[in-house]
């Protein structure tokens, strides 16, 4: 392994930000930290100098400029003083990685577990508000993700679909390669389509490219579960950064003082939800690391409408928190981009979304993997949940 | 002279953004950021516009709070400008 000092000072802001965005720097970065208020990347290979600096340069110059002010925590449940180790860790057998780092098999609890927080974002959230169930595909066009403006802000989160082109000259040769191999076999120059869809980053953009160019009669709750994909390179060796995980979302369409108002009534609930069942953290103000020239103006219009909040959850022992959940909202952003109207106005929306397999992992790091020993409103919920299961007919989903 | 100002700023956004140009609900009173006709980029197009149209700066106010997200309330504050 290869270890590099980079000359570039850290700047007094935005530090996370950078160290997240260094893994960019190049494919063989493994890790990236600060020690002796200095940079220091730990790579593959051997990098050159000028490329770490260079890039460490462009990242301190875009994230380390804005000092926005400190975070504030809306609502706080410390963690009692003994909690000081994880109650269970994550097993490997069970929260299996799966090839590259970020991805991963779930097995029973976890699986059971899973479907458990999904089944309760549905009873404690959706509910409330009257959500409509939808069933979104994985994948998106990539022209309604250009839309979303996802393709300029987030563009090293991208996962591009393909295919091999319709050519049975390109088939067979493709074919016959494999045939020749037991290992990956890469596609040659000009045998892939053009990329026509995305995975998913987000499952709510599906909401709004259903709606494009709708006159909605009235505000809209829509709820929906997805397998969700953002490719960030080194930084899945962090606990929770998975490749693909699991987002259920309660989507709000409507409009500006509706979607305000969906706002406050979940932050409310998820200080009560966050209550009932102990889950220790904070739910904070957060901004998205845009990765691109204009982050400074958008993490100021971000904080300035308080767009973003996430609940993280305190992972004992490790003193880290994992954002478990976010409540967002967009103003029109998307209301514009896709058209989509109510009462004449261009829709203003919002969402909160859970992310289930990180919400897995701090239960499980908090309370353990023993329902008998959970917190008592985590018990009750769970006993409903199993309850509700058990009435499911055999073989429904 | 307010009317001509409130008019001036409203050409302005239109021609910002193709989207806002056929929209019928952009007025003066209309809130500016909940409508989706201005964001982080439109508002320092609008300084801009604003110092090189009348010479007057509003950088230093603050766009997301009360009458400065409505255009009746950036042309008020340009009427109240010292010299105006």
């Amino acid at each position: 392994m290869n270890r590099i000092r980079s000359s570039v000072p850290v700047p007094a802001h935005g530090r996370d930000l950078v160290r997240y965005a260094a893994a960019y720097i190049h494919p063989a970065v493994e890790r990236v930290w600060i020690e002796d208020e200095a940079w220091w990347v730990e790579s593959a290979e051997l990098l050159p100098q000028t490329l770490v600096d260079e890039g460490f340069e462009l990242l301190c110059r875009r994230f380390g400029s804005v000092e926005l002010p400190p975070l504030v925590p809306r609502f706080t449940l410390a963690p009692p003083a003994g909690l000081t180790a994880p109650a269970a860790e994550i097993d490997p057998a069970r929260f299996q990685p799966s090839g590259p780092p970020g991805l991963f098999i779930l097995r029973t609890p976890y699986s059971d577990l899973m479907r458990f927080f999904d089944w309760i974002t549905l009873w404690r959230f959706a509910r409330a508000f009257g959500a409509r169930d939808e069933l979104y595909p994985n994948v998106i066009p990539i022209e309604q993700l250009a839309l979303t403006q996802h393709l300029r802000a987030f563009p090293e989160h991208l996962h591009f679909v393909s295919h091999l082109s319709e050519d049975l000259r390109v088939l067979e040769s493709f074919a016959a390669r494999a045939r020749a191999t037991t290992g990956p076999v890469q596609p040659e120059a000009g045998e892939l389509a053009p990329v026509a869809l995305m995975h998913n980053p987000s499952t709510c953009y599906h909401c709004y490219a259903a709606r494009r160019g709708a006159q909605l009669p009235d505000n809209e709750a829509v709820t929906a579960v997805t397998r969700c994909h953002r490719y960030e390179s080194a930084n899945h060796s962090d606990p929770g950064r998975l490749m693909e995980f699991t987002l259920r979302e309660i989507i709000f369409i409507g409009s500006a003082d509706y979607v305000r108002e969906t706002r406050e009534t979940c932050m409310k609930m998820i200080e009560d939800w966050a209550t009932a069942w102990s889950l220790y953290g904070e739910l904070l103000p957060a901004n998205d690391p845009f990765f691109t020239d204009d982050y400074e103006a958008k993490a100021v219009h971000q904080h300035r409408l308080a767009m973003k909040y996430e609940y993280r959850a305190v992972l004992p022992g490790t003193g880290r928190t994992l954002a478990v959940l976010s409540s967002n909202l967009h103003a029109a952003t998307f209301g514009k981009a896709f058209d989509i109207r109510v009462g004449g106005m261009r829709a203003n929306t919002g969402c909160l979304g859970f992310g289930l397999e990180r919400l897995a992992i701090a239960v499980v790091m908090q309370h353990g993997l023993d329902p008998a020993r959970w917190p008592e409103g985590l018990r009750r919920d769970y006993a409903l949940w199993q309850a509700a299961d058990a009435l499911r007919p055999s073989g429904q989903p | 002279m307010a009317q001509a100002v409130v008019a001036d700023l409203l050409d302005f956004l239109r021609r910002l953004d193709p989207s806002n140009a056929e929209d019928p609900m952009l007025t003066a009173d209309v809130d500016l950021i909940d409508g989706g006709y201005i964001d982080s980029f439109g508002m320092v197009e609008l300084i801009e516009f604003v110092r090189s149209r009348y010479g007057v700066d509003l950088s230093g106010a603050d766009f997301y709070e009360g009458q400065m997200r409505k255009v009746s309330g950036i042309a008020a504050a340009i009427a109240a400008q010292p010299g105006r």
